[in-house]
């Protein structure tokens, strides 16, 4: 069982010709998708979750996981070129990755980027491989309590992160907990806020919660932008391509440490890639020698947050597949995706699924490659995406949602339900409350309740058990730790004046070219 | 983004968490509740809505403490925002009702052509030609690439 054979067992799933076709689709149309104005990563995943589903259960796992780090690199490109980025995570990199466009260093900046984002992606597969088989034999011996208290802490991950309010990221994930609790109650069968109506039996499907709140809600609020929506321009200083030996020098090392951080902060519920890119950004900036060059195209400003973005972005699978506790909204969505196909991510899939484990993690290497193979050649192509106006975009966009939600249950009642939380989402959208802990909350919901009720069984109705159990106290005692780091730092930015609020402003501006 | 404008959308929030939290508890009350030992399919929802009360009445208490002024938020949403919203909303409803009875072909085509209302820019000639191409494209990735059971015709 060492580390080699069972990447010569993914390797074989992953290099079929299948696999590969699937892997190649996802990363194109992630990079596509990432690429393409308003549509987020989350937003690119939930439109095109149908169309997995009617995929062998592999393959669409691969593909899914393809469209996710393929629109990671479509979007740093969209943040680098045009200073639009498409998310948290791009936006660190377009700080200093459109100075050094401005300055007509696009091509280095952009040939760097790809390269550190495939070192950053590397390294975290063999960590992956190293650690969730360790990881998965340790969660073996979880129970009820432990799984309940576990995912007590991701979801208050997810709450603590949200920009603005704490108490809104908690409403929201309350919000999606009791989401999750609609459809037949699965011990008993008492239907529960259906309302009467025999489509909600089966509950809310996830995926059209996630059309709705993301695809949809961020449709409706581009049409709403109006003529204050982006106009974008093809135009693109563009001289040289090869960086220099000096970036290569300058880079080597920053790409390390953001490797490091990124691998690191990936498998923590909650953090994921944005934050990892943040926190890289940070520690650049604390060692370089001169911080002022900082903003003003610095490439160690690129390569540091994008090496531990991807790299985030492939450790954050650990605890998705081995635990069944996803880190972010993105996790949460392969989760859904893999319950749908059949797969019940814990401990057990690695022994149970090898074929599947290892090709899914065999398919990141290769996923890796392809885009590189993509990136490089074609980066005045995706450019030229772009240039697709908003108005023949969204008709599209909309024509995929519907038809994909159709071809879930082939009920037009779901499409209902779709313009129902496109609703909700767009006023979420106005009210800045996060969707993404809602979503967490959402897909947890069931997990999370068996587990309260068979620990509550377990103890004989004595809650004091999630206390006296030793993992599972170890995470309660992160939950507190946690929430004194943000009444800490919510006393300690009132005292300072709004650091935060500052600190928003300071990306706005630099939003606005 | 000013103060005042974030206090509103935390209050509206609030009121929003409060009326959801209170309307899920008192349905959840329908449900056998049962003990803590033996817990009954109505406990949790319960629990879920008590607690999602309370934080919406401790996130209006902190938006109220910082001093209050005229809901900003409410004031009425540009006529675009209701135009845009009216016409995809639409465009979807149609494509839901007429996906059965029609097929795929007319209902893709139909929900396009109303969607493309929702903004101004297309003509009507623009408009149907995409509506046409776009119903060929997804027909072909649907029906002939996925190979969807859906019919393409009534």
């Amino acid at each position: 069982m060492d580390i080699f054979t069972n990447m010569a067992i993914g390797f074989d799933v992953a290099l079929s010709p299948s696999a590969l076709l699937y892997c190649l689709l996802g990363v194109t149309l992630g990079t596509f998708i990432g690429v393409l104005p308003g549509i987020g990563p989350l937003a690119a995943i939930g439109v095109l979750l149908p169309i997995t589903f009617h995929v062998p259960p592999t393959e669409a796992i691969i593909m899914l996981a393809g469209i996710y780090y393929g629109s990671m690199y479509g979007g740093s490109t969209v943040a680098i070129l045009l200073n639009l980025p498409g998310t948290a995570a791009s936006a660190i990199v377009a700080l200093d990755g459109h100075a050094m466009a401005k300055q007509g260093r696009a091509g280095p900046a952009l040939v760097m980027t790809t390269l550190s984002s495939f070192f950053g992606g590397c390294v975290a597969i063999i960590i992956v491989s190293a650690f969730a088989p360790p990881l998965a034999g340790f969660a073996l011996q979880f129970q009820s309590p432990e799984y309940f208290s576990l995912m007590l802490m991701g979801l208050l991950a997810a709450a603590v992160l949200v920009q603005g309010s704490f108490l809104k990221g908690i409403g929201m994930v309350l919000l999606g907990l009791l989401i999750g609790t609609v459809g037949q109650e699965s011990i008993s069968g008492v239907p529960r806020y259906t309302f009467g109506s025999l489509h909600l039996y089966e509950g809310l499907s996830f995926v059209v919660v996630v059309i709705g709140l993301f695809g949809l809600a961020e449709v409706i609020n581009n049409l709403s932008l109006g003529a204050k929506r982006e106009r974008f321009t093809s135009q693109v200083p563009w001289r040289e391509l090869i960086p220099s030996r000096k970036d290569m020098r300058d880079s080597f090392m920053p790409t390390v440490r953001g490797t490091g951080i990124g691998s690191f902060l990936g498998v923590l519920p909650g953090a994921g890639p944005a934050i990892s890119s943040f926190v890289a950004y940070a520690v650049e900036k604390r060692v370089a020698a001169d911080p002022s060059r900082f903003g003003k195209g610095a490439i160690e400003g690129v390569t540091a947050p994008e090496s531990a973005n991807n790299a985030a972005a492939q450790t954050a699978f650990i605890p998705t597949l081995t635990l069944g506790i996803p880190g972010d909204a993105v996790m949460a969505l392969m989760l859904g995706a893999l319950m749908i196909h059949g797969l019940v991510p814990g401990p057990e899939i690695v022994q149970k699924n090898p074929e599947f484990f290892w090709g899914l993690i065999a398919s990141f290497w290769i996923g890796n490659v392809l885009l590189l193979i993509l990136n490089l050649p074609f980066i005045g192509l995706w450019i030229k995406l772009l240039s697709i106006p908003y108005r023949i975009l969204f008709p599209a966009i909309l024509s995929f949602i519907a038809i994909g939600i159709f071809s879930l249950h082939r009920d037009p009642f779901d499409i209902y339900l779709v313009i129902g939380a496109g609703i909700a989402g767009f006023l979420f959208i106005k009210l800045r409350c996060e969707a993404a802990p809602l979503l967490l909350g959402l897909i947890l919901s069931p997990m999370v309740e068996v587990n309260l009720r068979r620990s509550m069984l377990l103890s004989r109705g004595d809650p004091t058990i999630f206390l006296t159990r030793p993992i599972s106290l170890v995470f309660l005692l992160l939950i507190v730790a946690m929430l004194a780091a943000v009444i800490v730092a919510s006393i300690r930015s009132r005292g300072a004046g709004g650091q935060k609020s500052e600190a928003s402003q300071e990306d706005n501006a630099q939003n606005v070219p | 983004m000013d103060a005042s404008n974030d206090r509103d959308e935390n209050l509206i929030s609030a009121i929003l968490f409060v009326a959801i939290g209170t309307a899920a508890m008192i349905i959840a009350t329908d449900y056998p509740i049962g003990s803590l030992r033996r817990m009954g399919p109505g406990l949790f929802p319960l629990l879920l809505g008590g607690l999602l009360t309370a934080v919406g009445i401790g996130l209006a208490v902190q938006s109220l403490l910082r001093f209050s002024l005229p809901w900003s938020f409410l004031g009425l949403p540009a006529l675009a925002t209701l135009r845009a919203m009216f016409f995809v909303m639409l465009a979807l409803a149609a494509f839901a009702v007429l996906i059965r009875p029609a097929g795929l072909f007319p209902a893709t085509a139909i929900m396009v052509f109303i969607s493309t209302r929702a903004e101004p820019g297309h003509g009507i000639v623009s408009a149907l030609v995409l509506s046409f191409v776009l119903a060929v494209t997804t027909a072909l990735i649907f029906v002939y690439g996925i190979g969807l059971p859906i019919r393409l015709w009534p």
